[in-house]
C-alpha cells in the first residue's frame, strides 16, 4: 500500500520536490537564522505569492516572475537591513505586508489563484522544472559553501567581522540572496507559502540545539528537513492533507524528541 | 624613517549629520608601536578602531593603514581586530572554538588553532576546540576573540576593551603577551580600554579621546590626576607598579 504513493508520477515529482526543499530550505536556514533573518523565508515566500497573483493578473507565468522577483526582494531586504540599519524583523515585516498587498490588489482585480495550494502546498502543484531550479540551487550552495566554509561562517557570525576578515561580504549578500531566493521560489509549490518558514527555521533549532559545530548542525538540519518533508509528502498522500502542513506537524516532533534529548545533556 | 602602520590625518567621523563621533583627530602609529586609547564611554575609541579597519567612513580627513588609503587596502590579514562585545555575535549558535578560528586563518603561515589558543594562555587547547563558543566562559570567550585576532600573525593589532572579563592575572599576562608580540613578530598594536589599572603595568604612549584629542604622549606624563580628571569628568589616580 505504501509503494503505492510511489508509483504516481504526481507523487515521484512531489517527493522529489521534497528532497531538494529538505535539503536546500534548512541549508540556507543554517545561515538565515544566526543572522536574525528568521522572516526571511515568510517575507520571499510572500513575494512569490505577489509575483503568481501579478503573474495571472496579466496572463504572464507567475513561476518565472517568481524566481526573479525573489531574489531581487531578498537581495534588497539585506541592503535595507544593512544599508540604514534597521532590524531584520521590521524591514522583513514591512516587506512581507507589501507582497501581501500588491497579492491582494491582484487578487481583487480578477487575478485567479489557486490560494489553497499556493499558501499550504500542493502534490499535484509541483512541476519539473522546480526540480531541475532547485537541484542546481542546491548543488551551487553545496559547492561553494565547500570551498568557502570559513568565509561563510564569518559573514553568519558577523558580517564587519568577515569584512576585517578580508571576505567580499558584497559578493556574499549577492549569492546569499540568490540561493535564499531561488530556494524558497522553488520549494513553495510543495510546501505552500505560509509553511516554508517552518522547513527554514524548525530543523535549525532542532540541529542547533543538539551540537556543538556549524558542520554537524547543517548536518542535522538537512537530515531533519529530508525526514521531515519525506513522512510530511506521504502523510498527505494517505491522509489526503496538505504536504506543508503534514511537514510542520512532523518537524515539530523532531524538534519535541531534539529539545528532550538536549534536556537530557545530550550534545555532539 | 619607517613609514606609519597607521596615519589618522585630520580626521572626523559622524555617524548622524551635524554631531561628530569623531573630531579633528589626527595621530601616527608608528611600527612596534604600542598605543592606548583612552576615554569615557561614547568618547569615540571604538569608532576610532572602525576606521581604521574601514567599517566607518571619515566625513572629513584621511586613514592610511601601512601606507595606503583604507577605503583601497585589501590585505587585512596584516590587521588584527577584537571589536567590542564579540560575546553577543555568537548567541545561540553552533560555533565550535577550532571552526571559528579555522575560518579567522586566512593566510597559509597562519597559526593553528591549538598554537593560537596557546599562545594566548589556554593552558589545554585541545579540550576547548570542540565546545561551543557561546558555552565559554566570559575570560575564555575572551582568549578565544583575541586568539583569533592573531591567527594570521598580524603586523597590526587593534583591541577594543580586551582586558573585559580577565581577572588581574589574566590582564598581566595579556600585557605580557604584547610585549612579547611587539619584539618578536614586530607587533603595533592600538588598544582602546577603560582599564587605568591595566595601563600602569605597561610604559607606553596613551591617546586620551573625547571625540577630540585632549592628550596624545608618553603614560608618565599622564599620572597627573588633573588631566585625567579633564578626561573623565572625576578625579582618578594612576598608581604605577614596576614588574
Amino acid at each position: 500500500m505504501v509503494f503505492e504513493a510511489f508509483l504516481q508520477p504526481f507523487m515521484q515529482r512531489a517527493f522529489l520536490a521534497g528532497l531538494v526543499a529538505g535539503f536546500i530550505l534548512p541549508f540556507v536556514g543554517c545561515f538565515i537564522v544566526p543572522k536574525r533573518l528568521s522572516l526571511l523565508g515568510d517575507s520571499s515566500s510572500h513575494f512569490v505569492l505577489a509575483s503568481v497573483a501579478l503573474g495571472a493578473l496579466f496572463g504572464v507565468s507567475g513561476v518565472y516572475l517568481a524566481y526573479v522577483v525573489v531574489v531581487v526582494g531578498v537581495f534588497w531586504a539585506l541592503r535595507l537591513v544593512r544599508g540604514f540599519g534597521l532590524s531584520g524583523d521590521q524591514v522583513l515585516a514591512i516587506l512581507l505586508s507589501l507582497s501581501a498587498a500588491v497579492a491582494a490588489v491582484a487578487i481583487s482585480r480578477g487575478a485567479r489563484v489557486s490560494l489553497g495550494s499556493v499558501l499550504f502546498g500542493s502534490v499535484l502543484a509541483v512541476g519539473v522544472e522546480d526540480i531541475v531550479a532547485g537541484l542546481l540551487v542546491s548543488v551551487f550552495a553545496l559547492v561553494f559553501v565547500l570551498h568557502n566554509f570559513g568565509g561563510v561562517l564569518l559573514y553568519a557570525v558577523s558580517e564587519e567581522l568577515a569584512r576585517v576578515r578580508g571576505v567580499n561580504v558584497g559578493l556574499y549578500e549577492v549569492l546569499f540572496a540568490l540561493v535564499t531566493g531561488l530556494a524558497v521560489a522553488v520549494s513553495v509549490r510543495v510546501v505552500g507559502v505560509l509553511l516554508v518558514t517552518a522547513l527554514i527555521v524548525i530543523p535549525v533549532m532542532a540541529g542547533g540545539v543538539l551540537v556543538s559545530s556549524m558542520r554537524r548542525a547543517i548536518l542535522f538540519s538537512v537530515v531533519f528537513g529530508e525526514v521531515a518533508l519525506f513522512f510530511g509528502v506521504l502523510l498527505s498522500y494517505f491522509l489526503d492533507i496538505s504536504p506543508g502542513a503534514a511537514t510542520v506537524f512532523v518537524l515539530l516532533g523532531v524538534l519535541a524528541i531534539s529539545l528532550f534529548l538536549t534536556r537530557l545533556g545530550l550534545r555532539l | 624613517m619607517a613609514e606609519p602602520v597607521v596615519v589618522f590625518d585630520n580626521v572626523s567621523i559622524s555617524y548622524v549629520r551635524g554631531v561628530e563621533a569623531v573630531s579633528n583627530i589626527s595621530f601616527r602609529l608608528g611600527p612596534r608601536e604600542v598605543v592606548f586609547l583612552l576615554g569615557p564611554n561614547g568618547g569615540g575609541k571604538s569608532t576610532i578602531l572602525r576606521a581604521i579597519v574601514g567599517l566607518v567612513r571619515p566625513v572629513r580627513g584621511i586613514v592610511r593603514v601601512f601606507g595606503v588609503d583604507v577605503k583601497s587596502f585589501r590585505e587585512w590579514w596584516r590587521v588584527g581586530y577584537l571589536p567590542q562585545n564579540a560575546a553577543t555575535f555568537f548567541e545561540r549558535m553552533p560555533i565550535s572554538v577550532g571552526e571559528f578560528l579555522r575560518a579567522s586563518r586566512v593566510v597559509k603561515g597562519g597559526l593553528s588553532p591549538v598554537e593560537a589558543l596557546r599562545l594566548v594562555g589556554v593552558e589545554y587547547p585541545e579540550g576547548i576546540l570542540d565546545l561551543r563558543i557561546h558555552d565559554l566562559s566570559g575570560g575564555n570567550l575572551q582568549r578565544v576573540m583575541l586568539a583569533a585576532s592573531l591567527v594570521n600573525r598580524p603586523e597590526l593589532l587593534l583591541l577594543d576593551e580586551p582586558t573585559v572579563f580577565l581577572d588581574q592575572g589574566g590582564v598581566a599576562a595579556f600585557m605580557q603577551l604584547l610585549e612579547r608580540l611587539r619584539a618578536e613578530w614586530g607587533l603595533s598594536a592600538i588598544i582602546a580600554t577603560h582599564d587605568v589599572a591595566a595601563l600602569s603595568t605597561l610604559a607606553s604612549r596613551v591617546i586620551c579621546v573625547n571625540r577630540g584629542a585632549l592628550f596624545d604622549g608618553d603614560i608618565g606624563e599622564l599620572v597627573n590626576s588633573e588631566q585625567l580628571c579633564n578626561i573623565y569628568g572625576f578625579h582618578v589616580y594612576l598608581v604605577r607598579h614596576g614588574h
